[in-house]
């Protein structure tokens, strides 16, 4: 009888320990078709807003367990688009992003907090040229199934913290420092 | 010096509004033509700004003109016909300009996806979405506009001068007093 039981109990253990690691954190992939990463700087006083439109990232991310996540968000910075040609062209350039020497932009974060119902806030880092700052994110969880999660958020940086805008560009008066960043990550669990 | 018009001579609000915009518009021109040659850098971007910006004073200033005009009498123009019909030409082809051009500069900067800020007070919506074709053609419309604008002046003022100093009438001393 008693046999029999431990025999039980090891092919249950057996049979669950994969399940059981796969269900730590579940891995997610971006949907790159509903996801964007745009950002809104301020020129003349006037706001102006360009898109990144290739990033890629790895998502391990558990709203209901927050401890264990982690992300990391890779931006092709050479992807830099702006309705005004000109414009992405001199973002391009090695005064703004120096996109030949510094191709990509990271965000990486293992530190996420529930800070309401749908609303988390991740601190992690962010490189951007060759510098690496602390920066903050908040996001809304808007849509979260078994198969499906869509998220949207963003924050604020200085560019000039980064690099971004060297020479005259460092004046922040008709390119003001504050720049907005936007996204929404649609990504499904792998 | 009344401020409003009368039948021989412009009233004070005409004669500033007159003076204000002439050296607006001449500035605007001289800048306009000086900016877009420039390569880009933070002095291209700061006098387009101030050019988008004195541009919307001008539309400001044209409109607050014309409800003017329409609310009191213009002095009359004692001239032969023909003059007279060349000098109300190029009057109201100076409407013309006054509109078109900070009306057109707008649509170039909407198409540009860059709005433009009114002396930091409010920023002012785009008239059309981002298009790259859209703002080549304003672009080009706005240049030509320009030099339309350039050709009146040019007219007007030698108009102005040949009547104070060979006809020696009173058309140029009733826009200064």
């Amino acid at each position: 009888m008693i046999k029999t039981y431990w025999k039980k109990c090891i092919f249950t253990l057996l049979v669950l320990l994969p399940v059981m690691c796969i269900a730590a954190v579940p891995a997610w992939e971006i949907v790159p078709n509903e996801s964007s990463l745009t950002f809104t700087a301020t020129q003349n006083d006037a706001p102006v807003t360009g898109q990144f439109k290739t990033f890629t990232g790895e998502i391990n991310f558990d709203p209901n367990q927050l401890s264990g996540n982690n992300i990391k968000i890779i931006v092709d910075v050479s992807s830099i688009t702006d309705p005004y040609n000109q414009l992405s062209d001199t973002l391009k350039a090695p005064e703004w992003f120096n996109v030949k020497l510094f191709p990509q932009a990271v965000f990486k974060s293992n530190d996420f907090v529930k800070t309401g119902d749908k609303t988390y806030q991740s601190r992690g880092t962010l490189t951007i040229r060759d510098k690496t700052l602390p920066v903050t994110l908040t996001f809304t969880q808007e849509e979260y199934t078994q198969t499906k999660a869509r998220i949207k958020g963003n924050t604020t940086i200085k560019r000039t913290a980064f690099g971004v805008g060297q020479g005259e560009w460092a004046d922040t008066k008709a390119a003001k420092d504050d720049v907005q960043i936007n996204f929404t990550v649609s990504a499904v669990k792998k | 010096m009344r401020i409003k018009n009368s039948e021989n001579h412009y009233g004070l609000i005409a004669i500033t509004l007159h003076w204000m915009m002439a050296i607006l518009l001449i500035a605007l021109l001289a800048l306009g033509l000086y900016m877009v040659g420039l390569p880009i850098g933070l002095e291209k971007l700061k006098f387009y700004g101030w050019h988008k910006e004195y541009g919307i004073l001008a539309l400001i200033l044209v409109i607050i003109r014309i409800v003017w005009r329409f609310a009191n009498i213009t002095p009359q123009l004692s001239l032969p016909l023909l003059e007279k019909l060349a000098a109300r030409t190029v009057h109201w082809a100076f409407y013309g300009f006054m509109f078109a051009m900070p009306i057109t500069g707008w649509l170039i900067t909407s198409a540009a996806g860059l709005p433009v800020s009114f002396f930091g007070l409010f920023v002012l919506p785009n008239l059309i979405g981002p298009d790259d074709h859209l703002m080549k053609l304003f672009e080009e419309i706005h240049k030509w506009l320009g030099y339309g604008l350039i050709a009146c002046i040019v007219l007007h003022t030698a108009a102005a001068l040949k009547h104070h100093f060979i006809n020696k009438d009173n058309i140029l001393r009733r826009m200064l007093s």
